[in-house]
């Protein structure tokens, strides 16, 4: 893979600027890296809609069905007690723990789906760590390739208003 | 000066005041036939236009409170909702004064005198009280809200920016004199129906109701307001956020009404099952279980996806549903208690109409008073981007 030009920026619109316009040029963006979440960083990016939100939701109805269906066997098969004289299968009492259950899947479901879907795990080596994206900079990484040769990204980055300019392997 | 454009054009609004009309007949009807039902109407239609009026300043008073950009390009809708309040009022003053007897047992001697627990409780429940509790209360929200439009409106004048910070100093007034007096007039308009049932988180259901019903219409009038091409400056983003709130707060609305059922149904006292006891009747109960259906099941389903909320036609689909949800729960708190079945005729129909006519023209009109877009708002830069 082609070596990657990182532009660091000092705020986010200049971020969101300069990732909009290189997509607009056509440039290969490899990715932006930025302390927090940016809004609307997706569509400048060109990214596909994520499918966590499917996930989330695929979590949440296992969680719903698991915490039902074995309240229900709990209750009406294998130790049926009387409370109250309410009926074995009584459907109001089964939903706190239905609902508290499906919250629960879809919270964790969730954050293993996005770790796995990023290829995060604890210890992982952040990617460009050193150039300050954990900390309080802005970057964009382009890749060079017949569309922009090196000159050319370093000159859009630079008419960008990047603060400093790093050329560095792909895999850093 | 010229005419300002509005939600209606001008036959409509002949339609509207046509309505009212059907709405006057309706009620003399009821008073001539059936009294209780026309007053049980008028209480069950004034409460939800009137709530709505309330529920929208508090939306209002909510972003001011918070300092949120976002939403001063959509201010002006709230505000124009606001207008209802003196209607809404003087229709209180009218129940309060002659139509007490008729939809509450403790209002009527006969019977109050012999109950004791409704001689218990006579130090609230009592003709006076009621009308001094409506008054004081009325009279707050008046001039509370007056103050938050008011200081919002002369902001386009001169874009004096001590007027936003006075602003988020009166909502955060505003808010915990509404949470307090909404909570009485609570009980005492609605909850004191069955006066010898009660429920302490009565109030907090009927909020997660009336705000959700709120943001709901809020979104219905911004949507027709950009059927009739004002507002083009509304983004996605702001459909997006206003669709969030539907979601979150009709959630809220359906985690009240279980928690209120579920504590209910598992200690299954008398005293506290006789509500839903009238409700679990003929006829009721299929009401009572589409409900939650319409309220909450219907609405999640709409919304789940994120650009469903950004969808116009989605979002007027679950404001539709959601409007009407709330109507059918406020029916089944007023009604059950005045009806031995459910019954929807020419007077509970004309009412509502009638009123809804009147909600719509008060809005019409104040929407039209005021330029559609605060553009000395602070905040408007921000929310035009959002």
């Amino acid at each position: 893979m082609n070596r990657l030009w990182v532009g660091i920026f000092d705020s986010h619109e200049h971020l969101l600027r300069a990732t909009r316009l290189a997509r607009q040029r056509g440039l290969t963006i490899h990715d932006t890296y930025a302390p927090f979440p940016i809004h609307g960083m997706d569509e400048a990016m060109g990214l596909e809609p994520s499918p966590l939100g499917w996930l989330c939701f695929l979590f949440a109805m296992t969680g719903l069905t698991l915490a039902l269906s074995f309240q229900y066997w709990v209750s009406v098969f294998d130790w049926p007690m009387n409370i109250g004289g309410k009926s074995y299968n009584a459907s109001p009492a089964l939903l706190p723990i239905a609902f508290e259950f499906t919250v629960l899947c879809a919270g964790l479901g969730s954050v293993a789906a996005f770790l796995f879907l990023r290829r995060l795990s604890p210890g992982k080596k952040p990617a460009l760590g050193g150039l300050g994206a954990l900390d309080d900079r802005f970057l964009l990484a382009l890749q060079a390739g017949p569309e922009a040769s090196a000159e050319e990204l370093r000159r859009f980055l630079q008419t960008q208003g990047a603060l400093d300019i790093h050329e560095v392997a792909p895999d850093s | 000066m010229s005419e300002r454009e509005g939600i209606f054009r001008p036959d409509q609004r002949t339609v509207l005041r046509l309505c009212i009309a059907a709405g006057l007949a309706a009620f003399a009807v009821g008073l001539w036939r059936a009294p209780h039902r026309a007053w049980a109407g008028l209480l069950l239609g004034n409460f939800y236009f009137l709530s709505l009026a309330l529920a929208g300043a508090v939306f209002l008073a909510v972003q001011y409170a918070a300092g949120a950009g976002w939403f001063a390009l959509l201010k002006r809708i709230p505000e124009a909702m606001t207008a209802y309040l003196p209607v809404g009022a003087g229709l209180v003053g009218l129940l309060g004064l002659c139509g007490l007897r008729d939809l509450y047992v403790w209002a009527n001697p006969a019977t109050a005198s012999n109950d004791p627990i409704l001689l218990a409780k006579a130090a609230f429940l009592n003709v006076p009280g009621y009308l001094l509790t409506a008054a004081v209360c009325l009279l707050l929200w008046h001039f509370l809200i007056r103050g938050l439009v008011a200081n919002s409106q002369a902001q386009d004048d001169n874009g004096d920016l001590a007027y936003t910070a006075k602003n988020a100093r009166l909502s955060c007034i505003f808010l915990v004199v509404f949470a307090l007096t909404f909570s009485l007039v609570s009980m005492q308009w609605l909850m004191s129906l069955e006066p010898h049932w009660y429920s302490t988180i009565y109030p907090w259901y009927l909020f997660g109701g009336i705000f959700v019903n709120a943001v709901a219409v809020m979104t219905l009038l911004l949507l027709l307001l950009r059927h009739r091409g004002l507002l083009p400056e509304v983004r996605a983003g702001h459909l997006h956020d206003l669709g969030e709130y539907l979601f979150a707060f009709s959630a809220l609305w359906a985690y009240l009404w279980f928690s209120q059922y579920l504590l209910i149904w598992y200690s299954n006292i008398p005293e506290e099952t006789v509500h839903y006891a009238a409700r679990f009747g003929p006829g009721w109960n299929i009401l009572f279980w589409a409900n939650p259906v319409v309220n909450f099941i219907v609405p999640f389903i709409l919304l789940l996806e994120e650009r469903s909320k950004k969808d116009e036609r989605r979002l007027l689909a679950a404001t539709l549903v959601l409007i009407a949800g709330h109507w059918l729960d406020l029916y089944l708190l007023v009604f059950p208690a005045i009806l031995p079945r459910p019954l929807l005729g020419f007077i509970e129909l004309g009412m509502f109409l009638g009123l809804a006519a009147a909600f719509l023209l008060r809005f019409d009109q104040a929407f039209r008073r005021a330029p559609p877009i605060p553009s000395r708002d602070p905040f408007l830069g921000e929310s035009l981007h959002h």
